[in-house]
């Protein structure tokens, strides 16, 4: 029998905590939620000479403060849950900081071990560490790690392994003039610590921190006698005559330099002329800057994809046929030809029939939605990746706030917005970014309303169609009208929250990494993150709704299986819903085929395109639109509507996992389809008269 | 030593923090590295935009709204 042992592994942001865990877990963790909330709780397992270590990897957090809800998840984690040992990470580079969060867990529990992580990086940079004289005075096993480097991972966990069992006395930091007050809280508190999960001490430094939730543990327990703890907090509190979390976090600042003092040698390596930096601090150059390289990744990632705007510019140029197979040799088309070609062979082997339609328009159909999106999304993320891991995204970040702030956002929402051009659902999960709960919700309901690939697919497909002026300015006016949308919603959602006193100015606080050269690996594991979730939550839902859907059009009330789609389930609820597009010019017989191409668009948005060429059998979108019989104006309002309609199901599902409220995904919908009809009927009005 | 807030503060001056101010982001502030007594070195300050300061060895982007609250002065040591 292997013995288990669990490490929970925690570290403030950018100390390399992900990267280690990677490097330990080789990338194998069940991903999960932790109770109650979204924040993700990575967890992995594996065998380790005779243990099964157990990892879990705890939310990046600066300290164990009571103020975000990663601190109270963690810090709840190590005093409930008992892990064998807890690993705190610190940063070589950046020792003093990073320390502070390894002495407010040692003053909470006796069984850490500290990493030293990122030492081959302090080793170039002229940095040398006395580890073993940290060591003694923390009296706690401190092991120099390099997760990259894949260095010192084997000592660190063998080091851990020593200390499963091994209770060391708690950490005393000398508080100075705070510490009678302490003794007379500890003296108190002290006659309850049989119903206190928490020690003593710890409960009394945090109480004079003001941790709301100390506070409302002793109140709890203490009842009556609570007063006497506010009497000398008080008493403290003029004493001391600064805030006393201030003070608290003074003394912790004091005692990690102590802790560093003549432990560490730096070579003053001369410091590199800041010209990038430069670039992305003057408030003249950053919102330029920032805004075109967010613009030249998503051209790129465009143009690989669809071939759009190359395309249509060489067209425009009299190159039709260069840009023709621009347009062929795209992914998007080079995917559908591939399932064109898996279809037929199906169709030849099986012959005609309801079990081959089945499983090429439903299963092939589906498996094809998600593929194409596949190569797109891990083109967009790897960029984003370089970005990121390199430190470049939290310039262009910080260089784009200014611009953000405009509307009531904040530089932190660069990310979500970002990830939203390639995919809603990325873009919701992405909204975490943001510290600012206000900020995140409105992140959550408003960046779907940025056009994902799939809807830049559809327009493609109806500018195509249309053709002329109207076509080609069809795809360039859908974004601005998509954007300006999204510019005017947020910058009313802030002048309403501020009307209503809930409003905090979107700000700005962000550690600024050093710029390097970004790691494949790093940039893999960041491109993987997001693949992996689109794959589990977009693609089971675009799966399972193109089998739907596929059931919808093809299973008839009164016959059963049917060959006319105009039989179809899904017909007689299009033909119920359509008169509500009248207003849009868009009435008649066949008025129901394109209330029936928005319903499959609320499925998932490409599926707008072979819904049209499904029911009106035809060959190609273009013939197939064409006979819809749309005039110009409806076709843009259609177009418009098609852009901000609704998010798709699987960008729903991911409203609901980020929020956990059926209030905001109901909230989603209807501030959508509200917007997205009377943006519809304002362009059709517009269109009419010109 | 005069008092002034972060932001008025020019680009390349060191200066010791005199209070962080009790709102929302002061717990963060206080565990970057941001507390009374610290030294900053002001490395970015163009008039609009975030401040960015350096603690330690690392550097913090602070938006100006919050760098209004923090009030510091000029280290002359």
């Amino acid at each position: 029998m292997r013995r288990t042992v669990r490490i929970a592994i925690v570290g403030q942001p950018n100390v390399g905590k992900s990267t280690l865990f990677n490097a330990i877990t080789r990338g194998n963790a069940i991903v999960t939620n932790w109770p109650g909330t979204t924040v993700e709780k990575h967890e992995g397992h594996l065998n380790y000479r005779d243990y099964e270590l157990v990892v879990i990897d705890l939310p990046g957090i600066y300290g164990l403060s009571y103020t975000t809800l990663e601190e109270r998840i963690s810090r709840r984690f190590i005093v409930e849950e008992k892990p064998d040992v807890v690993v705190v990470l610190v940063e070589s580079l950046n020792l003093e900081r990073t320390l502070y969060l390894a002495i407010e867990i040692r003053e909470l529990v006796g069984n850490i071990v500290v990493a030293v992580t990122k030492v081959d990086e302090a080793h170039s940079r002229g940095i040398h560490i006395n580890f073993d004289l940290i060591e003694r005075r923390l009296n706690t096993p401190v092991v120099p790690v390099s997760a990259l480097k894949r260095v010192g991972l084997d000592r660190l966990l063998d080091t851990v392994i020593r200390s499963v069992g091994v209770e060391k006395p708690l950490l005393k930091i000398d508080y100075g003039e705070l510490e009678p007050f302490i003794d007379s809280i500890e003296h108190i508190v002290q006659g309850y610590s049989e119903n206190l999960r928490y020690p003593t001490r710890w409960l009394a430094i945090k109480f004079l921190e003001g941790d709301a939730e100390v506070e409302d543990i002793l109140r709890k327990v203490l009842g009556n006698q609570y007063r006497e703890l506010e009497e000398i907090r008080e008493e403290a509190k003029r004493r001391i005559g600064i805030d006393l979390a201030a003070f608290i976090s003074m003394k912790r600042f004091n005692y990690a330099q102590e802790l560093v003092k003549n432990a560490i040698i730096k070579h003053r390596v001369v410091r590199k002329e800041r010209i990038i930096d430069k670039i992305f601090f003057n408030p003249f150059t950053a919102p330029v800057i920032s805004f075109s390289i967010i613009v030249a990744i998503f051209l790129a990632v465009f143009i690989v994809n669809t071939g759009y705007p190359i395309s249509d510019i060489l067209r425009n140029l009299g190159y039709s046929e260069l840009g023709d197979i621009f347009e062929e040799y795209s992914l998007s088309s080079l995917v559908e030809k591939l399932f064109e070609y898996i279809g037929n062979a199906v169709v030849d082997t099986l012959g005609e029939g309801p079990l081959t339609s089945f499983i090429v328009d439903g299963v092939l159909g589906g498996l094809a939605s998600v593929l194409v999106f596949i190569p797109l999304i891990a083109i967009a993320m790897a960029i984003l990746g370089v970005l990121e891991d390199s430190g470049v995204l939290t310039r262009i970040a910080i260089g784009i706030h200014l611009l953000f702030q405009r509307i009531g956002l904040s530089g932190h929402s660069l990310l979500p917005i970002t990830l939203s051009l390639g995919c809603n659902v990325a873009g919701v999960m992405g909204s975490r970014a943001s510290p600012n709960p206000l900020e995140r919700i409105k992140l959550v309901i408003l960046t779907p309303f940025i056009p994902c690939q799939a809807r830049l697919v559809v327009l493609l497909a109806i500018a195509t169609a249309i053709g002329g002026f109207a076509g080609a300015i069809l795809v360039p006016l859908a974004y601005f009208v998509a954007f300006s949308v999204f510019i005017v919603l947020s910058y009313i959602a802030s002048v309403v929250s501020k009307r209503r006193g809930v409003y905090e100015e979107a700000e700005l606080l962000l550690e600024l990494p050093p710029l390097h050269r970004p790691y494949a690996r790093v940039v893999w594991w960041f491109t993987w993150f997001y693949l992996k979730h689109f794959l589990v939550k977009a693609g089971t839902v675009i799966f399972s709704v193109s089998i739907i859907s596929w059931i919808l059009l093809h299973i008839s009330l009164s016959t059963g299986y049917t060959e006319d789609v105009g039989g179809s389930i899904a017909a007689q609820i299009s033909r119920f819903l359509a008169p509500l597009l009248s207003p849009l010019g868009i009435s008649g017989e066949k008025a129901w085929i394109t209330m029936y191409a928005i319903i499959m668009g609320f499925l998932a948005k490409e599926l707008v395109v072979s819904a049209i060429v499904t029911v009106t059998s035809s060959i190609s979108f273009e013939e197939a639109f064409q006979k819809l019989g749309l005039s110009i104006p409806s076709a843009i309002a259609f177009t418009l509507f098609i852009t901000l309609y609704i998010p798709c199901l699987a960008t729903l599902a991911t409203i609901y996992s980020e929020s956990k409220s059926f209030k905001y995904v109901l909230l989603s919908v209807i501030v959508m389809i509200s917007t997205a009809y009377l943006v519809a009927l304002l362009s059709y009005l517009v269109a009419l008269m010109l | 030593m005069e008092v002034t807030s972060l932001d008025m503060v020019r680009e390349g001056s060191r200066v010791v923090v005199v209070e962080v101010g009790s709102y929302g982001w002061s717990r963060r502030l206080y565990q970057m590295g941001i507390v009374p007594g610290s030294k900053l070195e002001v490395v970015f300050n163009k008039g609009v935009g975030p401040v960015v300061v350096r603690v330690g060895d690392t550097e913090v982007s602070i938006g100006r709204g919050i760098a209004k609250k923090i009030l510091v002065k000029v280290d002359s040591s």
